[in-house]
């Protein structure tokens, strides 16, 4: 019977099945052809210590999920790094009782084939009987070799599981490569905009805000320059934004207020949010939130996540903001009610570059997250669909 | 008396915005183009205050205050650029404010409003 075995363990083995389910089979066929009545192959889970079940066949009794590196029949493998019998009562059974494995009420007899090579362990074979069963020389032989054929498929599992993450990592370096290459075309870029368009735009935004001081207060010719201004200011801003996005000054940290910084940022907007209906709500630490940090680059960072704020909230709503203290922490929650952002692009909305603006360029989130991050500190978002979104911002407390 | 100031730039629409807001708020304006010529004015005029640009064709803002800070050694100088990035650079080291440009001019307007008054 030996070879007959052999062959249809290698013919499952070489199967194009799933690596689990070729296990599966060659357990199948051990309980059929083997004075068994149940097969379990366990997979070494190398980080959490344990030998974990993969696949199993035959009777359900006594079937452990997982064992520990110092557990039953298979701890003591482990430690031995040895096949080891076991029956009950019989020459052997001190073994039996001194494993105290749970897996073995119900059973007389069983053994354990170490699935390992040189350099690792990749579990174990695990054969249970409710009868004494004496194994001949021919098929100890035979369970020797399987379990080599079962190693050489941990191994492929193994491999395929590598090879995987390591298209992940390529795939994630990739993209890492392309939003550089991105950035130092825009480093490149930026100067050129710097000067070829800065220069038009203030004599454009700059006349056009002359003649808004020459024409009358109710001519209809306001609306038009009021276009101009505005417009022309808005270009500007996507100008100093690309261009700050380029800058990436060092950080200079001393110790200051987070209070302070942020009413410096609201009072930025106060006249904004009057245009625009919004109310500010401030719930600030009463004593000041000292935190070390650069003043200049925290303030770009809140300016950023107000801005988006506004955005969010052009017909009216309220900006919550709320400075606190969390064990070593402190948090700035800015809240608003601006509808909150749909939730198949939350997990973009820090990419650089993405917009869901008309005249956005995508880079205030990034920007904001590059300056919070700088500053050890952490930034997360609580997105409520169809009411709005708090951005938490953590820095470690001086 | 009214205040003179110089208004270094290559740009013409530049010059032209600048000299109507400065007249406005009752200094007299003398225009540059190029580096050159600023010097050829602050020789044959005198000047209370240069509003200079960094990158010009010829003899660049740099150049040009360099040459003023040996020459005129207290005559205030605003750098007025386009380019955030020189700001460590050049900020505070001889001029006497360093001004991105933008079409509010306000930060420009009330820059040099400041400095006129600290020397009087
Ligand atoms: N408070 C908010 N409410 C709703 N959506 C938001 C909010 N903040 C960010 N978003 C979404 O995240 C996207 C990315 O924001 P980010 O600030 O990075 O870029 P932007 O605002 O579009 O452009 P930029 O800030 O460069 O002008 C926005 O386009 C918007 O869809
Ligand atoms: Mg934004």
């Amino acid at each position: 019977m030996g070879y007959d075995i052999l062959t249809r363990v290698i013919e499952f083995t070489e199967s194009d099945l799933a690596i689990d389910s070729r296990m599966g089979k060659v357990a199948g066929l051990l309980v059929k052809e083997f004075p068994f009545d149940s097969c379990a192959i366990y997979a070494w889970d190398d980080k959490e210590k344990l030998f974990k079940l993969n696949v199993a066949a035959g009777s359900r009794k006594g079937r452990v999920e997982s064992y520990g590196q110092n557990q039953g029949l298979p701890g003591l493998a482990r430690k031995t790094k040895k096949h080891l019998e076991a029956y009950k009562p019989g020459p052997e059974g001190i073994l039996w009782q001194e494993t105290e494995d749970r897996g073995l009420k119900g059973f007389k007899g069983a053994c354990v084939y170490p699935l390992k090579d040189r350099q690792r362990w990749y579990g174990l074979l695990y054969l249970k009987s409710a009868k004494k069963v004496e194994l001949s020389p021919g098929e100890k032989k035979l369970l020797e070799v399987i379990s080599r054929l079962l190693v050489s498929n941990f191994k492929c599992k193994h491999h395929s599981q590598s090879l995987k993450k390591a298209g992940t990592k390529i795939k994630d370096i990739h993209s890492r490569l392309t939003q550089a290459e991105k950035l130092i075309v825009l480093g490149e870029l930026s100067a050129t905009f710097a000067h070829e368009i800065r220069n038009p735009l203030v004599s454009l935004g700059g006349f056009a805000a002359r003649l808004k001081k020459k024409i009358e207060p109710d001519s209809p010719f306001n609306v038009y320059v009021d276009y101009m201004v505005n417009e022309v200011r808005r270009l500007e801003q996507i100008i100093n934004n690309i261009l700050r996005y380029t800058e990436q000054k060092e950080a200079v940290f001393e110790g200051t207020d987070l209070n302070n910084i942020l009413s410096e940022s609201l009072a930025f907007f106060s006249e904004v949010f009057k245009k625009h209906d919004i109310e500010i709500v401030e719930g600030f630490a009463r004593k000041p939130l000292r935190v070390m940090a650069d003043r200049h680059q925290l303030k770009i960072a809140f300016d950023n996540l107000i801005a988006n704020a506004i955005q969010s909230m052009e017909k009216g709503g309220k900006l919550t903001v709320s400075t606190s203290r969390e064990k070593s922490w402190a948090v700035v929650d800015l809240t608003d009610n601006g509808g909150g952002i749909e939730p198949r692009y939350i997990n973009n909305i820090f990419e650089p570059f993405f917009t869901t603006k008309k005249y956005g360029t995508g880079l205030g989130l990034d920007i904001t997250k590059r300056i919070i991050t700088k500053h050890k500190g952490r930034i997360d978002v609580d997105n409520k669909m169809g009411q709005g979104v708090t951005f938490s911002v953590k820095l470690r407390r001086a | 008396m009214k205040k003179r100031v110089l208004v270094v730039d290559d740009e013409e629409g530049i010059r032209l915005l600048y000299k109507e807001e400065l007249e406005e708020e009752g200094c007299e304006v003398t225009l540059a183009a190029s580096g050159e010529e600023a010097i050829e004015k602050l020789e044959s005029d005198s000047i209370d205050l240069v509003l200079l640009d960094i990158k010009m064709p010829g003899m660049d803002g740099v150049e040009v205050l360099r040459k003023v800070k040996e020459k005129w050694k207290d005559l205030p100088v605003i750098l007025c650029t386009a380019y955030p990035h020189y700001k460590n650079e050049f900020g505070t080291w001889a001029s006497e404010a360093y001004i991105v440009k933008s079409s509010d001019l306000r930060e420009l307007i009330d820059t040099i409003k400041n400095i006129l008054e600290m020397k009087q």
